[in-house]
């Protein structure tokens, strides 16, 4: 047990190995007891009896995921009950569980449990080999069945089951809440390197858009370049951030300004940011810019400078500096970030009333969207946005 | 919102059994609703899943429905939280799909009706919360649930207010069930049925015989229960405001607060977790202010009488243009006291932490600034300032100034010339986030930073946790993306190199090409002995100091504790000297010469100070001089040469300046700054630097060890000091002193602002920005948010 390790207490969000899986049944005469357990007594008897009451519950509970912290361990469970004349009492009750440390975050296994539970359900329906197994006295072939779950989510996070003829694979699905939806005007970038993505797992639309997700290229350029719809595109990139692949950053203008937040000092003190800084943000492998020009760079964004300021300053190409690269590098470490700025129209009486007349013509901006977005359903540029909405009074910028 | 609580149960078990005494709300959904939700929305062009292998298939996933907890059966749910005795008195945490019960059964002995024998019962008053809820959130709720326990445990040892409750409540559910029996038996037995074998179904057997009849039994109960009334109220309170205030029996108090929610009374939408609190907590610096988020009055009235008088005195002293120093001082409290009731107010979402509001803060719209047309907000606003604008205000706020700049627009004159109230207003929506410049030094030949910053890595880089993993696992995710392998360098040490920029190849030394270059103008790496060496410069150094000691406790002009903070930062530079001397390879021999003139130097430099004696002076710093300029030639960098001796000229009368702000009593501070912040109410808090502030500020950076005397310049490199050389401000000694001083206390790391440094060291903020603009070479400043401040911040 890491109870000792102050890395992991409750509530880290960390996730823990399994650290036993075990069956139990209601036995017609005993009551609930363990039928087999791996590794070996891991819960005990005294425990088991505390809980057995969540583990074999009442009838309204079954089929329900349920989990229980206690006595510093977690126990998840997914009862089922078989009513059937054959079996004594009219019915089979069991629970597969997995028993993990409090302190591990064990949602994403709830699927695991549950599709396990299906699949010794469906075995026990057609063949009856759960009952058999724990008639059998050691439950050899359980044993080892549970043997290998735990070894292979363990280790590889997925596990191929094979019980005489029929096959079920496991695997841990990270469980995210839902990402944004995508808009148009944003970039996806790859989290991690090209080589390790295997494109054989994903779907074809994916893969026809993946060579142009080059940190540079925004959803609605990438679908004009694939010649893929861009509401499918939209769907791609948003499963491809559900999945960590890639995430969404702001998409490179010269008139774009941003500013530095309080990380950006990490990167005078931590060498490993300031290598792969400057590794990242060179022009050519062959002459690396100096760590100070890039922080100088970095610090020389705020509010009111754009990076077409900033560059006219600073001259990167002087410097072997990708202005680009530098900019991408800044926002995926988070040394930097956008500012955006937002259109927002006043509301007077004047306003009220003619939009009642033409309502086409002045258009409502309600603070939501920003210039990038607009640029991009419009398919003007910047520039002439921006003088097209301040010729209307009505309409201020807030920059944020 | 998974921070509200589904549901309140409170269950006991004894000797005769478990039971649902109470639970709120008690009423759901009526059937035809559940109906509805049954056959409405079904898709008629959807394929019926026929193909169910599995026997009794439809398996739950969701036991919410509309925001209520649905599913359960009352039976059900006290067998659950009826635990064994061994899971008493520790928490208990149940998660049935997309619902998590927590709570923390409590035995106690309780008294039975006549004998006095106490048997022992069991209680658990458990909340029903969201499963996604996060787990600060679940400590919470489980920590009011022990605090319920704990205080109906205290009120059945005084005067067995449980019992009595109990029974109040248990005589209700007989009743009704009783009526109940009598008028339709029959008729509902199937639905029970039905209710308990079918998950699925929404409502509960309890409820649906109680519908019939014209009261439910927890309708009852709450009319005659004083108990039940207070789980309602803390059900209520929680769902509504997040702060809960019971008396229990009207006797116990029960204070609690629920930040995640308490926080959105002002700010919808933030959720601020106890742990942020906490660590913004222990990032205050006495020049942080506090901002109320109620109106003062208000908030002394809704202190309960017992509360802490400290917290009173801070409260009625309150002002936003005060600093929490400030505010310790005139409240007589300590500053950790200052600090601790802040956390405290912050925490029950009272009050939220700022830099003390001036004119030359520069504030700039938040990026997590609701800015919706439509938003509440809006209104507020112009109600409390009529004839303004909110949106229009925000855009004035799109560049970054200083507040007197902006408010000199067109708002300024409208409101009054007072800018506070509404700046304060803004500010506590979150509206604005104020920036501040922090300033790094930057040695432009050594690209080698980190060794600069902290000298606590003794020999070993510094890679934060992220990037270290990343270079272990030599999966580097950027170059990859790049495209490039470069082989990691290992890490190397600067070369001493000459004043003028070399080729941006050369000046980051990789492993590569190094190796290519020649390494003349390098100096040989360390040697064992030179280590030896310092070691004993240190002995000397450790004799030197307590002598230092010895002089200013007879002139009895600096405190001790003044002293205290000057040995800090000096053990500080020691350190970095040593960590440059021992691993970084700026090894000239002569180095160890430098110590020992520079440290006589200081020496000196405080003895004269203190005695006032200027002219004994120019004898000693020749003496000085000499050494330096040795040092000099030896480096081949003759142009040090009389920088280094006109630095030295001048040193005493900025160690005059310095020894005298540190060395002011206390208590003319105090009456001096209190009268300051009486005349000049809007003004920016930097007046002077105490030593407890000062002792703060210096506990928080380095650990110590053993202390030597440095000469300020000696804080920079060898190729520092060849770049400031040629830099037309080092001509100008005073600013290069003000440099060498700031440099030397760590304010030229970006971790402190120039409101630090100005409040700290007490500097104008004219003087360290022309000081800024002469060293704008070495000096990189960038503006971004006190991090402290921006934390409570919803991104």
């Amino acid at each position: 047990m890491m109870d000792g390790n102050s890395k992991y207490y409750e509530g880290c969000g960390q996730e823990g190995p399994i650290r036993c899986i075990f069956l139990c049944e209601f036995h017609h005469t005993a009551g609930p007891r363990i039928t087999c357990q791996v590794p070996e007594n891991y819960i005990s008897k005294d425990i088991f009896d505390t809980v057995s009451h969540y583990i074999i519950p009442k009838v309204q509970l079954q089929r329900c995921t349920l989990t229980v912290t206690l006595l510093g361990s977690k126990i998840l469970g997914f009862p089922v009950r078989i009513d059937n004349k054959k079996y004594a009492r009219n019915a089979y009750y069991f629970n597969l569980c997995f028993v993990c440390d409090a302190w591990a975050r064990t949602v994403h296994l709830e699927p695991l449990v549950k599709k396990l539970t299906e699949y010794l359900l469906s075995m026990e329906l057609e063949t009856e080999w759960l009952s058999k197994q724990s008639m059998s006295g050691d439950a050899k072939a359980l044993n080892s069945l549970m043997q290998q779950v735990m070894q292979d989510i363990n280790s590889r996070r997925m596990c191929t089951l094979t019980v005489g003829t029929t096959t079920t694979h496991l695997t841990v699905v990270r469980v995210n809440s839902d990402p944004a939806p995508v808009k148009d005007h944003q970039v996806p970038v790859f989290l991690y390197s090209r080589q390790s993505f295997v494109a054989d797992q994903w779907d074809l639309t994916t893969n026809q858009i993946l060579p142009y997700i080059d940190g540079f290229n925004h959803v609605a350029k990438i679908a004009s370049l694939t010649d893929v719809e861009i509401s499918l595109v939209r769907a791609c990139v948003q499963n491809l951030v559900y999945y960590g692949v890639v995430t969404l950053v702001p998409i490179f203008q010269y008139c774009a300004v941003y500013s530095a937040t309080p990380k950006l000092r990490q990167l005078t003190r931590c060498v490993g940011l300031q290598r792969q800084c400057v590794e990242f943000c060179a022009r050519s492998p062959r002459q690396l810019p100096k760590v100070s020009d890039l922080f100088r760079m970095y610090a020389g964004m705020s509010y009111g400078s754009t990076v077409r300021d900033l560059c006219r300053r600073m001259r990167p190409q002087e410097l072997a500096i990708n202005e680009r690269k530098l900019v991408l590098f800044g926002v995926l470490e988070g040394l930097i970030r956008r500012v955006y700025k937002f259109p927002v129209t006043l509301h007077n009486d004047n306003a009220s009333l003619r939009s009642e007349h033409s309502q086409c013509i002045a258009r409502t901006y309600n603070g939501l969207v920003c210039l990038d977005e607009l640029c991009c359903q419009g398919g003007l540029t910047a520039s002439q946005l921006e003088e097209q909405l301040e010729r209307d009074s009505d309409v201020i910028f807030i920059v944020k | 919102m998974e921070v509200n609580p589904l549901n309140i149960f409170f269950v006991k078990s004894d000797s005769k059994g478990d039971r649902l005494l109470f639970r709120y709300p008690y009423t759901t959904e009526n059937k035809d609703e559940s109906k509805q939700k049954k056959f409405g929305r079904h898709n008629p062009y959807a394929i019926n899943s026929a193909e169910d292998l599995l026997q009794n298939s439809q398996s739950q996933t969701s036991n919410i429905c509309k925001g209520q907890l649905s599913g359960f059966t009352d039976e059900m749910l006290s067998t659950l939280f009826a635990v064994k005795a061994e899971l008493c008195n520790r928490k208990f945490e149940l998660k049935v799909n997309d619902v998590r019960f927590v709570g923390h059964p409590t035995l106690l002995p309780y008294r039975t009706n006549k004998d006095d024998t106490a048997a022992m019962i069991l209680i658990n008053i458990v909340f029903a919360l969201q499963a996604s809820a996060s787990h600060s959130i679940v400590k919470c709720y489980y920590d009011l649930s022990k605090r319920l326990g704990k205080a109906l445990r205290h009120e059945e040892k005084r005067c067995s207010y449980l019992t009595e409750e109990m029974k109040i409540m248990l005589a209700a559910h007989d009743e009704v069930s009783a009526l109940d029996s009598e008028i339709n038996s029959g008729e509902n037995d199937d639905e029970e049925e039905n209710s308990r074998h079918s998950v699925s179904s929404t409502t509960y057997s309890m409820d649906n015989r109680t519908n019939n009849v014209p009261k439910s039994a927890f309708h009852l109960i709450l009319q005659r229960s004083s108990l039940a009334r207070s789980m309602k109220s803390v059900f209520e309170e929680l769902s509504s405001t997040g702060i809960v205030q019971v008396r229990i029996n009207k006797w116990v108090l029960l204070s609690f607060c629920l930040p995640h929610k308490a926080h959105q009374i002002h700010n919808r939408g933030s959720i601020i977790e106890p742990e942020t609190i906490d660590k913004c907590v222990q990032r205050l610096r006495p020049y942080h202010g506090i901002l109320l988020m109620v109106n003062p009055n208000d908030l002394l009235a809704s202190i309960p009488l017992d509360g802490s008088p400290a917290l009173l005195r801070l409260i009625k002293l309150y002002s936003p243009l005060k600093s929490l120093q400030t505010l310790a001082i005139e409240a007589d409290l300590t500053l950790t006291q200052a600090f601790q009731l802040t956390g405290h107010l912050v925490y029950w979402a009272k009050a939220t932490v700022i830099y003390p509001l001036c004119e030359g803060n520069v504030y700039v719209v938040a990026p997590g600034a609701n800015i919706h047309i439509n938003s509440p907000l809006v209104d507020e606003f112009t109600k409390e300032f009529p004839g303004l604008c909110l949106l229009q205000m925000l855009s004035e706020f799109s560049l970054p100034a200083p507040l007197w700049y902006v408010s000199r627009g067109a708002w300024g004159a409208r409101c009054g010339g007072r800018p506070a109230r509404l700046v304060a207003w803004l500010l506590r929506r979150r509206l604005l986030l104020q920036l501040h410049t922090y300033v790094q030094f930057n040695s432009p030949h050594c690209p080698h930073w980190p060794r600069h910053p902290h000298a606590q890595y003794d020999g070993k880089e510094y890679f934060c946790e992220k990037h270290d993993s990343y270079y272990q696992s030599n999966s580097v995710s950027f170059s990859s993306l790049n495209q490039v392998q470069l082989n990691v360098p290992e890490p190397v040490e600067p070369r001493e190199s000459i004043n003028t920029f070399p080729d941006s190849d050369e000046d980051y030394p990789t492993q590569n090409n190094l190796n290519q270059t020649d390494f003349s103008h390098t100096k040989p790496i360390v040697i064992e002995s030179e280590h030896t060496k310092y070691d004993k410069f240190h002995e000397v150094d450790s004799a030197n100091h307590s002598f230092d000691d010895g002089i200013d406790v007879v002139d009895g002009l600096l405190k001790p504790n003044v002293n205290g903070c000057d040995y800090d930062t000096t053990k500080k530079i020691q350190k970095k000297v040593q960590g440059n001397s021992v691993d970084s390879g700026i090894s000239n021999n002569l180095n160890g010469n430098g110590i020992n003139g520079t440290e006589n130097g200081h020496v000196n430099g405080h003895t004269d100070t203190k005695d006032m004696d200027v002219k004994s002076l120019p004898s000693r710093l020749s003496d000085l001089s000499l050494k330096e300029s040795d040092n000099v030639i030896n480096r081949d960098t003759s142009s040090d040469e009389d920088k280094f001796e006109s630095d030295v000229d001048v040193s005493p009368r900025l160690r005059n300046a310095h020894a005298t702000t540190n060395g002011t009593e206390k208590k003319n501070g105090v009456s001096l700054n209190l009268k300051l912040q009486s005349e000049m109410s809007f003004q920016s808090p930097t007046v002077w630097s105490a030593p407890a502030g000062c002792d703060a500020a210096d506990a928080c950076r380095v650990p110590s060890d053993p202390p030597t005397t440095e000469s300020l310049l000696d804080t920079f490199t060898a190729e520092e000091r060849a770049v400031l050389a040629t830099m037309p401000a080092s001509e100008n000694p005073g600013d290069l002193l003000l440099l060498a001083q700031l440099h030397k206390k760590g304010y030229f790391r970006g971790e402190q602002h120039l409101e630090e440094i100005m409040f700290m060291e007490n500097v104008s903020r004219s003087q360290l920005m022309q000081l800024l603009d002469k060293f704008k070479d070495v000096l990189i400043t960038f503006e971004t948010e006190d991090p402290a401040v921006a934390m409570l911040y919803p991104y």
